[in-house]
C-alpha cells in the first residue's frame, strides 16, 4: 500500500459557532480520482478550501505529501468555480494562464519563452489554443473553464483540485471535460473535485466521498440508496424523484413523478 | 502657444503634472483593477486630517500627512480584509472623521488660517522645487515596487483566490498595495487637491482598461492619459485664468464621456474593438 497523498485528520471547521464540518478524517492514495459530492450547504467547498490550504480549521490538520498544503504550493493545480474575476479586467487568455506558473517572491516581470511555450502547449491540450491572444474577459463560460483548467495544469501539479467543474458547460462539454480528467488521471495526476452532478461521477471517478458536514469515504464510484438518503436526508417514501441504481454499470432508473 | 513655459512656474507645474499623471497612471490602474477605489476616496479624505495635524504641530507637509494616511489606509485595509462586507462603511466613518479632525486642528491652531483652498482643489501652480525631487523619488520607488511584483498583482487583482494557492502572499501584497495607493495619493493632493484627486486616478484607468490587454498596457495608456488632461487643463488654467486642478479635472471628465460615447457607438459596429484608432480619437 502506497502512503496517502492527502491525509486530514480529525477536521473541525466551524463558522459563527456553527460548525461546518465535524470530525473530518480520510486518505487520498496517490492516482485516486475523487469526487466530492453533498448538498449544497454541506461544505464540499469548505473542505476544499482547507485542503487546499486557503481556510484555515478550527481543529485538526490537513497534510498534502506530508506537509502543510501551503508549503506545497508548486504541486497542486486548482480550478475555482466561477472565479470572482471582473470580467472587464484587461489581461489576454495566455498571461491568465502563465499566473499558474507563478512561484514566490520576486522575480523578473516579464515571463520566459520556455514558460510561454508550455503556456501554449496548454491550451492546446485544451484545444483552445487559438484563444491565446484574446481577453479572457471576452470568453464564453466553457472556453474560461477550458483556460481555468490549462492554468492549472501549466504549473505541472501532481494533483488536481477542482471545484464544480462542470457548472455553467452544456452536457456535451460536460462529458469532454470528464473524459479529459480521466485521461489526465491515468498520466499519473490525482484529482479531487468537487460536484454536484452524481449522475456522471458514477462513471468516471474512481471513488466518492460524500461531505455533509461529516465525510463518508467510499472506496468505489457506486451510489447507493443509503448514500442518497444520507446526502438528502429524505424521509422514506418521499426519496428523491431521481433514484439511482449503480451496480457497476451506470444504469438509471427515474421514479414515476407523484401527483 | 510653447511661450507658457517661459514661466518657470509653469515649468514647474509641468513637471509635477507629469509626475503625479505617472504615479497615477499606475497606481489608479491597480485600484481600478481591485476596486480599491473608494478605498483610495477614503485615504485622500482621511489625508485632510493628517493636514491639518501637520500644520497644528508646525510639521512639514509630507511627512505629517503622509504619516496620518498611512495610518488611516491601514486601518481601513485591516478592517475590509477582516470584514469585507462592512468595508465601505468603516471607509465610509474613517473618510469624514478624517475631514473633521483636520478642520478641528486648524481651528486650533494659532494665527493666521492656512489657506485650505490649495489643498482642496490643488496649487499645481506653487509647487516648489523639492516636492519635484520628493515626487521624482516616489515615481520611481511606486515604478520599481510595481515592476518587481507585477505578476503577482497581476494574479492577486485577476483572481486572488488562485494567487493565494500559488502560495502568492496576498496578504502583504494587499498591504503593500494599499501604502502605496496613500502614498500616490497624498503627492496627488499637492497637485490637483484632495477633492479631485479621485478623477486623476480612476478616470484615465478607467478609458484605458476598455482598449487594453494588459495591466502593462493599462498603466501606459494611463499614464498618456494622465499627461494629456495636465497639459490640456494647464494651457486652458493658463488662458483663461482658472484653477488649474479643476481645469485638469474637468479635460479628464471630458476624455471620460468621449470614451464612453465611443464605446457606445463602438459596440454598436459588428466587428471588434479598433485600439489605436478609438485612443486616438479620444483626445
Amino acid at each position: 500500500m502506497t502512503s496517502p497523498l492527502i491525509q486530514a485528520k480529525d477536521l473541525w471547521f466551524s463558522y459563527n459557532h456553527d460548525n461546518v464540518l465535524e470530525a473530518i478524517t480520510f486518505e487520498i492514495a496517490p492516482n485516486d480520482f475523487v469526487a466530492m459530492i453533498g448538498p449544497n450547504g454541506g461544505g464540499k467547498t469548505t473542505l476544499l478550501k482547507l485542503l487546499l490550504g486557503l481556510l484555515v480549521p478550527t481543529r485538526g490538520c490537513v497534510s498534502i505529501l506530508g506537509q502543510p498544503p501551503r508549503q506545497v504550493s508548486e504541486r497542486i493545480g486548482y480550478v475555482p468555480q466561477h472565479a470572482a474575476v471582473n470580467p472587464h479586467f484587461p489581461v489576454s487568455v495566455l498571461d491568465v494562464v502563465l499566473t499558474g506558473c507563478l512561484m514566490p517572491g520576486i522575480k523578473w516581470p516579464r515571463t520566459t519563452p520556455i514558460q510561454r511555450q508550455r503556456g501554449l502547449e496548454a491550451l492546446a491540450y485544451l484545444g483552445v489554443a487559438d484563444l491565446a491572444d484574446r481577453r479572457v474577459g471576452d470568453l464564453s463560460g466553457g472556453q474560461r473553464q477550458r483556460v481555468f483548467i490549462a492554468r492549472a495544469l501549466v504549473g505541472d501539479p501532481q494533483i488536481l483540485f477542482l471545484d464544480e467543474p462542470t457548472a455553467g458547460i452544456d452536457a456535451e462539454g460536460q462529458n469532454e471535460l470528464y473524459c479529459l480528467l480521466e485521461e489526465l488521471n491515468s498520466d499519473g495526476i490525482t484529482i479531487v473535485m468537487v460536484s454536484h452532478d452524481m449522475l456522471a461521477i458514477s462513471t468516471h471517478v474512481k471513488s466518492v466521498a460524500c461531505v455533509n458536514r461529516q465525510l463518508h469515504y467510499h472506496p468505489h464510484p457506486e451510489l447507493t440508496h443509503e448514500m442518497m438518503e444520507m446526502m438528502y436526508h429524505h424521509p422514506p417514501g418521499q426519496a428523491c424523484p431521481v433514484e439511482l441504481l449503480a451496480h457497476g454499470v451506470p444504469h438509471r432508473v427515474l421514479r414515476r413523478h407523484r401527483e | 502657444m510653447l511661450e507658457i513655459f517661459d514661466f518657470s512656474f509653469m515649468r514647474h507645474a509641468l513637471a509635477a503634472g507629469v509626475l503625479v499623471s505617472v504615479i497615477c497612471g499606475v497606481m489608479g490602474t491597480l485600484a481600478v483593477a481591485n476596486r480599491l477605489v473608494f478605498l483610495s476616496g477614503g485615504i485622500a479624505h482621511a489625508a485632510y486630517g493628517g493636514i491639518g495635524l501637520a500644520f497644528y504641530m508646525r510639521w512639514p507637509y509630507l511627512p505629517g500627512t503622509l504619516g496620518f494616511s498611512l495610518l488611516a489606509a491601514f486601518t481601513m485595509a485591516a478592517v475590509s480584509l477582516k470584514a469585507r462586507y462592512r468595508a465601505d462603511t468603516v471607509i465610509g466613518a474613517i473618510w469624514a472623521l478624517g475631514m473633521a479632525l483636520g478642520i478641528l486642528f486648524i481651528d486650533l491652531s494659532p494665527g493666521y488660517p492656512v489657506d485650505l483652498m490649495s489643498y482642496l482643489f490643488g496649487s499645481i501652480l506653487t509647487v516648489p522645487g523639492t516636492d519635484l525631487w520628493v515626487m521624482l523619488a516616489t515615481a520611481l520607488v511606486i515604478a520599481l515596487v510595481v515592476g518587481a511584483y507585477y505578476n503577482d498583482f497581476l494574479a492577486f487583482s485577476y483572481d486572488e483566490e488562485f494567487a493565494q494557492v500559488r502560495g502568492i502572499p496576498v496578504r502583504r501584497l494587499y498591504f503593500l498595495l494599499v501604502c502605496l495607493l496613500a502614498v500616490a495619493v497624498v503627492l496627488t493632493i499637492r497637485v490637483v487637491g484632495l477633492i479631485l484627486v479621485i478623477a486623476l486616478l480612476t478616470i484615465p484607468a478607467f478609458i484605458a482598461e476598455k482598449f487594453t490587454r494588459s495591466l502593462l498596457q493599462m498603466m501606459a495608456v494611463a499614464c498618456g492619459l494622465n499627461i494629456l488632461f495636465t497639459l490640456i487643463g494647464l494651457t486652458l488654467a493658463y488662458l483663461y485664468n482658472l484653477t488649474a486642478g479643476a481645469c485638469i479635472i474637468l479635460s479628464a471628465g471630458a476624455g471620460f464621456f468621449i470614451a464612453l460615447l465611443l464605446e457606445h457607438i463602438h459596440k454598436r459596429k459588428p466587428s471588434g474593438t479598433d485600439v489605436p484608432m478609438a485612443l486616438s480619437q479620444g483626445k
